[in-house]
């Protein structure tokens, strides 16, 4: 009887399980992680790291879909990236380009890139990372004094400024520090 | 030199002087870290309660095994309530089964529920099915958002 019972427990949480399991390879992998996974992916990767954090912040891969960064990164676009040159030699191109297609938010069992993916609509590909829904409704309590009006801030796309971890990735808000003001607490 | 990194030079105009420079310490003591350690300690508590002796069968009510699934349980029952109260927006009825804080907190719920039934069910022969049930659950719900 026992035994009974501990298998059909076993195949009730499975079966809860099932529909969290949509659409993922490595699903199985990612369930026998115990790897902290709550944030975004971190890259660790030298050429990434100094080409695209030459100007900002080196936004993570699993902070856009595929289909966005496929838009950024053909090397037409980059010659006009939002106004600046970030054209790359045809060997750093690749390299980056698998990187961010590999990472991208809908290739990530990351939390947050889930969060991103499930606030996105259908097909949407934005070219922001501050135009996402999630990213927006998540700084909705924030006004210019904090961001546009703060020397040290100027724009929400300046990630790292105010998320002190966010190169690991970590965008918890337990990690905010707004220069120029207290510790977060909303 | 970096458009956006070059601005960390000028001067705050905000309300306190703190700087950016200063290493940034992660507090222990947040809302979010209390409904962290309410559910780690539940799953903590359940797996204990599995394995201490258990209460002989003319006294049930007493001992270890009884006290620890009353703590599991309230335990579980304040990860649920602060996760409510200081999470509620993260859920959402848009792409229901796309969000993973979704699931987190159903399977949460559904983790303290199976340790109320378990200890409701006490000392029956099935309790402990509804105490396994609940405790992967709790488990599946941490690791959702580990
Ligand atoms: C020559 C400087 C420069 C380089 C190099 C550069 N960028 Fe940018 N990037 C910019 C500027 C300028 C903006 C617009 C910033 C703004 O409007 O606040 C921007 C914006 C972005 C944004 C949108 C941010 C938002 O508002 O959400 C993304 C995404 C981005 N860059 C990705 C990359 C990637 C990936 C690379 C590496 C291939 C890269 N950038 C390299 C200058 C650069
Ligand atoms: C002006 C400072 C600031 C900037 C710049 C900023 N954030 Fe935030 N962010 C915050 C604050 C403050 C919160 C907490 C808001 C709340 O919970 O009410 C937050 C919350 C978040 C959250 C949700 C955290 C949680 O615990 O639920 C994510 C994800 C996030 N930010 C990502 C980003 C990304 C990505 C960027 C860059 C594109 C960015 N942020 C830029 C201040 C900032």
């Amino acid at each position: 009887m026992n035994k009974i019972n501990q298998i059909s427990s076993l195949v009730i949480c499975t079966v809860l399980m099932t529909p969290y399991s949509y659409a993922s390879d490595g699903f199985f992998d990612w369930m026998s992680s115990t790897k902290r996974m709550k944030g975004i992916e971190a890259i660790d990767d030298k050429v990434y790291n100094e080409e695209c954090g030459a100007c900002h912040f080196a936004y993570q891969p699993g902070l856009l879909p595929q289909a966005s960064w496929k838009k950024l990164i053909d090397p037409k676009a980059l010659e006009d990236h939002f106004g600046d040159n970030a054209e790359l030699d045809a060997e750093t191109h690749k390299h980056i380009e698998t990187i961010l297609l590999d990472k991208a938010a809908d290739k990530s069992h990351y939390k947050r890139s889930r969060k991103i993916m499930a606030s996105l609509d259908k097909d949407s590909a934005p070219l922001r990372i501050s135009e996402i829904p999630y990213i927006i409704e998540k700084h909705d309590e924030l006004s210019s004094k904090h961001i546009k009006d703060n020397p040290q801030v100027k724009s929400l796309s300046a990630c790292a400024k105010c998320h002190q971890n966010a190169e690991q990735g970590e965008f918890d808000e337990d990690n905010v520090r707004i220069p120029g003001f207290k510790q977060w607490d909303d | 030199m970096p458009l956006l990194q070059s601005a960390t030079v000028l001067n705050a105009t905000g309300e306190s002087t703190s700087s950016v420079d200063t290493a940034f310490k992660e507090p222990w003591f947040t809302a979010n870290k209390w409904h962290q350690y309410f559910g780690l300690g539940s799953l903590a508590l359940a797996t204990l309660t599995a394995i201490v002796p258990k209460p002989s069968e003319d006294d049930p009510e007493t001992g270890i095994h009884p006290t620890l699934a009353n703590s599991a349980a309230i335990l579980g029952g304040a990860a649920v309530a602060s996760g409510l109260v200081f999470h509620y927006e993260d859920l959402s009825w848009k792409n229901f089964t796309k969000n993973p804080d979704n699931w987190h907190a159903l399977l949460g719920a559904l983790g303290t529920l199976g340790y109320v039934a378990a200890i409701a069910d006490a000392p029956d022969g099935n309790h402990p099915t509804y105490g396994i049930v609940g405790a992967v659950s709790m488990l599946a719900a941490i690791k959702i958002t580990w």
